[in-house]
């Protein structure tokens, strides 16, 4: 893996933070909160869980930080590291969001132009409205691109279960696209 | 297959919507997690200095516990030698040669005898500080056992003393005068001269080892009274040899007079940082000093009081977080400190220095007077006006061990807290038109002391 170049602006932060520069840590915080926060929100059921998440998160990525070893992106380690406090606080409540097999669901379709005006506003309130099995599955594979098999072993469940996790997000999501789609019709005429 | 296309594409579209989704947290999250990062710094700073300097004070508490336990008390050699094998059995020769001994010359009495010891210790104790006896003294004869009153171990003893002791068995029973023994020249030899024995008939002394003088004043041996036999003389117990050594400690009353120091810590309380956050202050252990000297004097057994007079160096070192770097600063205060203090006195016996080793429970009051200061430390934390006085109350308390090294000279080695007060903060707390706004010292010390004790005739 490539190591992250010394011009890199990142380098030089995590540089000053490993040397205790609060300023440095502030700055780091100020560059990646906005993202990470984004990624907190997708996998919380509330916005306070998203604001412990982000907390915890960072806090973690800081008390760790002479781990990193300037090898591939940092948004990249600071993004795993946000993911898996998420993840950690997802499996605390485990027993409150059961996961359960399901079968395959039959997908409808949705047309392009309809993806197409879709903001991201309107794609996270769709996925807040998953059940948050549903929702964990769909963000870990779908969005931050973990395979079945990785997502199994993080949130203890088998590979079958976590596909047919996604199958049903993947459905009950375009269900949701499809009734705004044709709200969207309705208003407009088109 | 198509479903297949429009489920890449809808994963598409979404994960290129939602990885790019960002929402700018509000700031107080920012507050949290510099509060975490503080705190951890904190933690890793002080932590395991402020833990280890616990642990080492626990460890150097139970070592000297374990050691004055083990070394410096008997009650341990009590219970381990408290049965019928460690019962001191003199050879016969070794014996007659000791009992000739101390019959010709009390001094040698002082000598180590090498056969028996122990009883050489106790009779030499006995005859130095001969002050209080056991209720009760138990041995072990040949024909059963037999107990030792309190008035008999007097009178056995008086046998072998210079001293004069009154025999109220025999003042009880109108049988002699109070008093005749006594230790007297006669022919030009050094000899005791008791005639106690012989006379109390109604109570014989169980056993002893004592000179008898014929009637033509020749000097012959006696090892019983009252029917005892040599089996009784070697049957003395350790048992009631360490409960006869422990029993002689007790007189320690008198004047007492000593010098010594401290090693003391300080925390000044009262003093919320007003201009920094509390979490980036630290109040490190700070090491001071006192030294002066000490009076006082012993009532009884049980209680004793001493008044002292140290001068003392002692302060406050402030660490702060500036930009997640440890700044110190640092108070002093010079002070001159009168503790006057309460003592309720717990006796042991040292088998290490074969002399009294006295734990003393210490309550008092101190009155100290500040005779100057120096402080970097920002006003904000301490303020200059919360630590200006003239005059500390404070209350005392401590636990001391006087480890006795002979009769007279005795080191004390313990700890002491002075929780203490502006005096006119104390004042003030009666006047409601005053405000409370001095700080409060609370100090504790490890001290050390060597003394000289003058005992009671």
């Amino acid at each position: 893996m490539a190591k992250i170049s010394k011009q890199h602006v990142d380098y030089g932060l995590v540089k000053r933070c490993l040397k205790s520069e609060i300023s440095a840590y502030k700055e780091l915080y100020n560059k990646y909160a906005p993202k990470m926060f984004g990624i907190c929100l997708r996998y919380s059921k509330d916005f306070h869980t998203a604001e412990d998440i982000l907390q915890d998160g960072f806090t973690k990525v800081y008390r760790n930080l002479q781990k990193f070893r300037f090898e591939g992106s940092f948004e990249g380690w600071l993004k795993r590291i946000i993911v898996n406090t998420a993840i950690e606080k997802y499996r605390k409540n485990i027993s409150l969001y059961p996961i359960m097999d399901i079968g395959d669901s039959e997908r409808e379709e949705v047309h392009d132009n309809t993806l197409n005006r879709l903001q991201a506003q309107d794609i996270m309130d769709m996925v807040n409205k998953l059940s948050p099995g549903y929702k964990t599955v769909f963000n870990l594979y779908v969005v931050d691109g973990y395979p079945h098999k990785d997502i199994g072993l993080m949130l203890g469940i088998s590979e079958g279960t976590s596909k047919s996790q996604l199958a049903r997000a993947r459905y009950l999501l375009q269900e949701m696209i499809m009734n705004m789609d044709e709200s969207y019709r309705q208003a407009y005429g088109k | 297959m198509e479903n297949n296309n429009f489920g890449n594409n809808i994963d598409k579209v979404l994960s290129e919507r939602l990885g790019n989704y960002e929402v700018v947290p509000n700031s107080y999250n920012w507050s949290v997690i510099e509060s975490n990062l503080y705190r951890d710094f904190k933690k890793n700073d002080s932590s395991p200095l402020l833990y280890g300097k616990f642990a080492a004070i626990l460890l150097a508490t139970i070592c000297f516990s374990v050691f004055a336990t083990k070394y410096f008390t008997e009650s341990s050699n009590i219970d381990k030698k408290n049965n019928a094998s460690t019962i001191v059995v003199p050879n016969d020769d070794a014996f007659w040669s000791y009992f000739q001994s101390i019959t010709q010359s009390p001094e040698i009495i002082t000598k180590e005898i090498p056969i028996i010891k122990e009883i050489t210790k106790v009779e030499y104790v006995y005859n130095k500080d001969f002050y209080k006896m056991p209720p009760a003294y138990k041995y072990q004869p040949a024909n059963g056992e037999q107990v030792f009153s309190y008035e008999d171990i007097k009178r056995m003893l008086a046998l072998y003393d210079g001293e004069r002791v009154p025999d109220n068995n025999a003042i009880a029973n109108n049988n002699m005068p109070n008093d005749r023994t006594a230790f007297k020249e006669i022919a030009g030899i050094g000899r005791i001269e008791n005639n106690l024995y012989n006379t109390d008939i109604d109570n014989p002394l169980p056993f002893l080892i004592h000179p008898v003088y014929g009637f033509n004043n020749d000097l012959s041996l006696s090892l019983n009274g009252g029917g005892g036999s040599l089996e009784d003389s070697k049957a003395l117990t350790q048992k009631g040899i360490n409960n006869a050594l422990k029993q002689k400690l007790i007189k320690r009353t008198g004047f007492h007079f000593g010098f010594g120091g401290s090693a003391l810590n300080t925390w000044v309380l009262n003093n919320e940082p007003t201009e920094i956050e509390t979490n980036t202050v630290m109040y490190p252990v700070t090491l001071g000093y006192q030294y002066g000297g000490n009076v006082g004097f012993d009532f009884s057994t049980k209680f004793g009081v001493e008044l002292g007079i140290y001068k003392a160096n002692q302060g406050q070192k402030i660490a702060q977080i500036i930009n997640l770097k440890k700044i110190e600063t640092e108070l002093r205060m010079d002070y001159v400190h009168f503790p006057l203090t309460f003592k309720y006195k717990w006796e042991q016996y040292s088998n290490l220095t074969k002399n009294p080793i006295i734990l003393n429970y210490i309550f008092g009051l101190q009155y100290s007077r500040m005779q100057g200061y120096e402080s970097t430390v920002n006003e904000g934390i301490i303020s200059k006006n919360s630590i200006e006085r003239t005059q500390d109350i404070g209350f005392l308390m401590g636990l001391e061990y006087d480890i006795f090294l002979n009769k007279n000279y005795y080191l004390t080695l313990g700890a002491r807290s002075v929780y203490a007060y502006d005096v006119n903060e104390v004042a003030s707390a009666f006047n409601e038109t005053t405000t409370n706004s001095k700080a409060n010292n609370f100090t504790v010390g490890l001290n050390a002391s060597i003394n000289y004790l003058i005992p009671n005739k």
